[in-house]
């Protein structure tokens, strides 16, 4: 245990070495914000009287939680493994004497605890600071919560199955990229997923992505009943159930047919 | 035509390089084209509920967006992959051989590359521009065509002058990537904000957009104009030709500046 915490304060260590980029990157996050903090409160005061399935507050509301967020659920474990396999030096770390993607996962939880630090706390508090309202549901915070380390998990698995894929396909980052444009469309992390029209929303029934933002961040905002709130757990519970095997599958498969390039 | 000849010559040798990885690139290309895509289909799901933003129909709006994508996607075939690539360069040490060669160094970098990664978005923007503008009233006149036409050659202009600051900006912060992807990454670039009209952001982003980055006048001011919208200040709607001269000279003294006073950082 103490091994991996160790490599948790590496990843700690590494996100913050750049303190250049951690100012741009803070910065986009407040441009991006404001962007769509502009746009939807256009869109709505342009709109008056029309039936939108969320109300001005609510979608605010959303953008703001979503943008947060994102700050600490971005994940970089694709790019790591295949960094490691086009250097070669995914053989070290597999010959150490602990697990890899339990490395590979103490490593994720350093950077997130740095991004919580350096970008999560920083922002929260500017909004705090300019958003006067109730920008989250109090008596669902509990499970605002639950829902975010599930929705966490799920992030976590799915880059994991992706990265591994570059055990067998070499390079993973056009299959990422293809992705992580569908990811950026359907997660919810753009476009709250309430607004999506009819085929959209049918689409993403079947795919884990909004379990990542959608759910979570309208657990957040929106007050719901409690039947809603446990369907929508269990619905993060069902991807976690579908997720692990297969990333356990591919992580079988993938160490059988790693070849290791590179010196 | 001499240079026309050269460009040939290097964008040859630039794409054998690239075709030896044939995957790879074909990769990029599909991967660049659903970014994209993706981009439009969320403009579509945002306007889904939505009938206007600011007065501006969907159509509207993204006949503004794609004339300044347009531009920018031209213009990026030629500045922006040197551009983004200064602050490395500077680092390591490889612009001084760039000084080293008979032609100047900014021609060089532009005629020696070729950014084909932009061509799903010019493809996808040329696209869209033509669907928005079959829905749009607007009365094409000679007078009405070469407005339009010379507001965009002066949005590649204020593009690329754009571009070139950021680069230039490398021979004295050295690492200009952050800066460059702050304007201009297709997440949260400031650039983005110029797919909206400008009215959205309130007056001290608007000043921003006008006077300081002025990325309004490659789209939003001009096309206003056309469509017949009531700009706050009409007259801004003729300022594109100007704003793009002063900033491509400005660009232009800015570059020659670094360039004097550039001493390598490398080893």
């Amino acid at each position: 245990m103490r091994k991996y915490a160790d490599l948790a304060i590496i990843g700690i260590k590494e996100h913050t070495a750049y303190l250049n980029s951690v100012w741009a990157n803070f910065l986009a996050k407040i441009v991006y914000l404001y962007m769509q903090y502009a746009l939807w409160t256009g869109l709505f005061s342009s709109n008056t009287g029309k039936n939108i399935p969320l109300s001005q507050d609510e979608t605010i509301r959303y953008i703001i939680v979503a943008t947060v967020i994102s700050t600490f659920m971005e994940c970089d474990v694709i790019a790591w493994i295949n960094n490691q396999i086009q250097s070669g030096d995914v053989a070290n770390q597999l010959i150490r004497p602990l697990g890899y993607r339990s490395m590979i996962f103490a490593k994720h939880i350093g950077t997130s605890i740095a991004r919580i630090m350096i970008y999560t706390l920083p922002l929260g508090i500017l909004i705090s600071i300019f958003y006067h309202g109730e920008l989250i549901c109090r008596e669902q915070l509990l499970y605002g919560f639950l829902s975010i380390i599930l929705a966490y998990l799920i992030q976590f698995l799915y880059s994991l199955i992706i990265g591994q894929m570059a055990f067998w396909l070499i390079v993973t980052w056009p299959l990422n990229m293809l992705l992580a444009a569908i990811y950026k469309l359907l997660s919810g992390s753009w476009i709250p997923a309430a607004m999506f029209p009819r085929v959209l929303t049918v689409i993403n029934m079947f795919l884990p992505f909004r379990a990542i933002y959608g759910i979570p961040v309208t657990l957040i905002t929106t007050p719901m009943s409690y039947e809603s709130i446990c369907e929508n757990i269990l619905i993060q519970l069902i991807w976690l159930a579908v997720l692990f095997p297969v990333s356990e599958a591919v992580w079988i498969v993938g160490k059988n047919k790693l070849v290791v390039q590179g010196g | 035509m001499y240079l026309l000849k050269m460009y040939r010559h290097f964008v040859i040798i630039y794409m054998k390089g690239k075709l030896a990885y044939h995957f790879s690139l074909v990769f990029e290309l599909i991967a660049n084209t659903i970014q994209i895509g993706v981009y439009f289909a969320g403009f579509m799901v945002i306007f889904h509920n939505f009938d206007n933003i600011a007065g501006w129909t969907q159509n509207e709006v993204l006949f503004m967006f794609t004339t300044s994508w347009l531009t920018y996607s031209l213009s990026c075939f030629f500045f922006w992959s040197p551009m983004k690539d200064m602050g490395q360069l500077i680092r390591t040490g490889k612009f001084d051989l760039y000084l080293t060669r008979p032609i100047g160094p900014m021609l060089y970098m532009v005629l020696q590359q070729f950014q084909y990664t932009f061509i799903p978005r010019l493809v996808l923007s040329v696209f869209f521009w033509i669907y928005s503008m079959r829905s749009l009233a607007i009365e094409w006149t000679v007078y009405t065509v070469l407005y339009y036409a010379i507001n965009i050659l002066s949005s590649f202009v204020i593009f690329s002058a754009i571009t070139i600051f950021t680069g230039a900006v490398s021979f004295w912060a050295v690492k200009s990537e952050e800066i460059v992807s702050l304007l201009t990454n297709n997440n949260h670039g400031l650039k983005n904000y110029t797919d909206y009209p400008v009215t959205i952001y309130g007056k001290g982003i608007g000043f921003l957009l006008t006077f300081i980055i002025p990325y309004a006048f490659t789209g939003y001011y001009p096309v206003a104009s056309l469509l017949g919208k009531s700009l706050p200040h009409p007259e801004y709607a003729y300022l594109s030709p100007l704003i793009a001269v002063i900033t491509g000279i400005a660009a232009y003294l800015l570059w020659n500046y670094g360039l004097r006073h550039y001493n390598s950082a490398g080893a």
